[in-house]
Parts: C-alpha cells; sequence; structure tokens
C-alpha cells in the first residue's frame, strides 16, 4: 500500500479515536453564565472592558477530572437607535475581543457591521479553552472588550449579552463539579 | 464556497472556533464526525495533494473613495500527458492589510474584508476587520475549495477572483494591501500522480 492509499486509512483511524471521545450516557454537562449585562456604546465613548474569573474544580472531597470546557459570549440583542430614526451613510462597525489576562493572549475577535438597526445575531462567540490534557482545576480571568466605531458614525449601540460556560464531567448527575464564572 | 478571517496569535495547542458551547453543540459536533467517519469509509481514492508555488500578486493602494478591487487568478493542474480524470484541491489568500489616512491626526479607522471566490455574479464576502493604527499591519486569510468540472484542453482550471473592499463614506485615506496565493490540487478516482502533475497560479 502506498502512502496516499494510507492516508484515508489514517483519517478514519484519528477520527474514530475522536469519536470515542464524544460525551456518552455516563458523561455528564456542569453549565453556568453570568448575569445578563447591556452594554451601551456611543461615538463619544466607544468602549468598554468587562472581566470575567471562570473557575473549574471538583466539588471538596471530589477526585475527578474533566476533559472539555466550553466558554463563549451568547448576545441576546444587538440594536443601533439613531435620533432621527434615519440610517446615515456610515454603517459603524461592532468589535468584540476577548483576551486571556493569564498571557494577555487575543483569543476571540469578532467584527460585524451595522446596516440596519436590529442586525442578524453573530453566533455565541465561542473561544476555548482548549485543554491540552483532562485537569483537576481550572482557573483564568479572561476580559471582554466591546469597542465600537468613532466618529462620524452616529447613533447609539446596545449589546445585550452573557458569557457563558459548559464542562464535561465523567459522572451523569453533573454534582460533582463546580463551575463558576464571576464578573469582576 | 469561501472563507476569510483574521488571523489571530496561534494558540499553544489548537485555534479558538467560532461554535456553539453548550452540550448540544458538542452533541452536534459528534455527530458530524460520525458522519465524516462513514464519508471517509466510502470516499473515492486520490493522488496526494502537489503544491503550487505561491503566487505574489502586485501590492497597491485601495482608496476610501474607491471603496473596492477585485483581481483575477487561474489556478491550473497540468501533467506530461492530457489529464483524462478531474483534479481538485484548495486555494487560500494571504492579504497583509495597512492604513494611511490622508490626515494622520484623525482617529479613525475603517473596516476592511477581503473574499476568495469562483467567479460568480454574486460573491460571497469574509467577515470584516478594523484596521489597525496608521502603518500598523493587519493579516488576514481567506480559502476556497477547488472542485467541480475544471478539464479544459487536457488541464483543469479554476478561474478564482480575490476581492477587496473599505469601508468608504469616512476620512479619506488609502489601505496599502500585500497579497498573495498559495494553492494545492490531487487527482481523484486515482491513487496515482499523474507522471509531472503540477499546479501553478498566474494571473490571467
Amino acid at each position: 500500500m502506498n502512502a496516499s492509499a494510507s492516508l484515508p486509512l489514517a483519517r478514519l483511524a484519528a477520527l474514530a479515536l475522536l469519536v470515542t471521545g464524544c460525551p456518552s450516557r455516563d458523561n455528564g454537562w456542569v453549565e453556568a453564565a453570568t448575569p445578563p449585562e447591556a452594554t451601551v456604546l456611543t461615538a463619544s465613548e466607544p468602549r468598554v472592558q468587562r472581566r470575567v474569573q471562570v473557575r473549574a474544580a471538583p466539588e471538596p472531597g471530589e477526585k475527578l477530572e474533566f476533559s472539555m470546557l466550553n466558554l463563549g459570549i451568547e448576545t441576546t440583542r444587538l440594536a443601533w437607535s439613531l435620533p432621527d430614526g434615519n440610517i446615515p451613510q456610515v454603517h459603524p462597525w461592532l468589535r468584540v475581543r476577548v483576551f486571556d489576562e493569564r498571557d494577555e493572549r487575543l483569543v476571540k475577535e469578532h467584527v460585524l457591521v451595522f446596516d440596519r438597526p436590529e442586525p442578524t445575531l453573530p453566533w455565541p462567540l465561542s473561544f476555548g479553552p482548549d485543554l491540552p490534557k483532562p485537569l483537576r482545576e481550572f482557573e483564568a480571568t479572561y476580559r471582554i472588550e466591546f469597542e465600537r466605531q468613532g466618529p462620524p458614525s452616529e447613533g447609539t449601540i446596545q449589546v445585550d449579552w452573557r458569557l457563558e460556560g459548559s464542562a464535561l464531567t465523567p459522572y451523569p448527575d453533573m454534582k460533582h463539579l463546580q463551575l463558576t464564572l464571576t464578573p469582576l | 464556497m469561501s472563507h476569510a478571517r483574521l488571523l489571530l496569535p496561534k494558540p499553544k495547542s489548537s485555534s479558538p472556533s467560532a461554535w456553539r458551547t453548550g452540550p448540544r453543540a458538542w452533541g452536534a459536533r459528534c455527530a458530524l464526525l460520525l458522519a465524516s467517519v462513514s464519508a471517509l469509509a466510502t470516499s473515492r481514492p486520490t493522488s496526494r495533494d502537489v503544491q503550487a508555488e505561491e503566487y505574489v500578486g502586485a501590492p497597491f493602494s485601495l482608496s476610501t473613495q474607491t471603496a473596492k478591487a477585485t483581481r483575477r487568478v487561474l489556478v491550473r493542474a497540468t501533467a506530461s500527458k492530457p489529464l483524462t480524470r478531474s483534479a481538485e484541491g484548495d486555494a487560500a489568500l494571504h492579504v497583509v492589510a495597512r492604513w494611511t489616512p490622508s490626515d494622520p491626526s484623525l482617529p479613525e479607522r475603517p473596516w476592511f474584508r477581503i473574499s476568495l471566490h469562483s467567479d460568480t455574479p454574486f460573491p460571497p464576502m469574509g467577515d470584516p476587520v478594523v484596521l489597525g493604527n496608521p502603518g500598523e499591519p493587519v493579516v488576514l486569510e481567506a480559502g476556497t475549495p477547488l472542485f467541480g468540472e475544471c478539464l479544459v484542453d487536457g488541464a483543469c482550471e479554476w478561474p478564482l477572483a480575490v476581492d477587496f473592499e473599505v469601508q468608504g463614506n469616512v476620512a479619506p485615506g488609502v489601505v496599502e494591501v500585500e497579497w498573495s496565493v498559495t494553492a494545492q490540487a490531487h487527482v481523484v478516482d486515482t491513487d496515482d500522480l499523474p507522471k509531472a502533475f503540477a499546479v501553478e497560479i498566474s494571473e490571467p
């Protein structure tokens, strides 16, 4: 068998290994979220930052490890309000960036342009973290930055959002792992 | 199909994704993985991929008055004898953009976006990025698959369009654009690579 013929088999094997990592009835998800927040941005005050501490750890006395941790910004409403209701020529951009304060790395960036008062909501902006191996504890602080275009763009932009998280435990009843998202 | 994205610094393991975060999303991902396994089990044989030499386009300036520009490239796969089997692959666009406002004292930064796609009347555009401070480089990438009927006179050809767009109606200025395209392709329905199979990129 030549190298090119063996490649699909190698891919197949890799995918089969991945599939074995999928959740089953023996696993349970633990979910958490920050309180909903309405962030308002104007052309003169175009930037707002928030910090959230994320911690996942077993309940006291437990010794479990977790292998998946997913974090993301869920946006429930985006609105661009204009004083006279007319859409001006300059359609402002809105940029959401997430930094991991452990190393100041930019882990997520998303930009959208307002071409109407209530544009389509983006997907929840997922930013990992990728866990290289199962962990007993995870703790990190993320800085979430909302920034919009300044003048000559006009109007007020409002973002209704919250940070969501979920972790996969090896037990189905979910009570063995604590996941907390704490606004700082 | 086309996608474009801002190039983020790479994390230590793999890159962050824009997927949903909840349990339902992981269920969907696993279903996709299972579907991929099934598809691979019955997939057609292909030769190995052959990489084209990177094509570096001429740098240019795009003003906020003009706002849009298009370049065209041709990806072509050939062999020593005329190809009788179709080929497929993918192409990638790499762009470095620098914002130069006419009045550097103004703080405005427009959005900018790119797209690499088959020549279609309604091309998809990638997600925009916000340009940096004057002279600061912003790196973007986009890609498109190469597939479908491609045999033309014994070669496989994929004409592609490269679109660039900057936000108009803002302060006057230009975006200095450097761009390049890479591509790779393989022959389908056979494990054997045709003799002297090569992929090249040019501007028609």
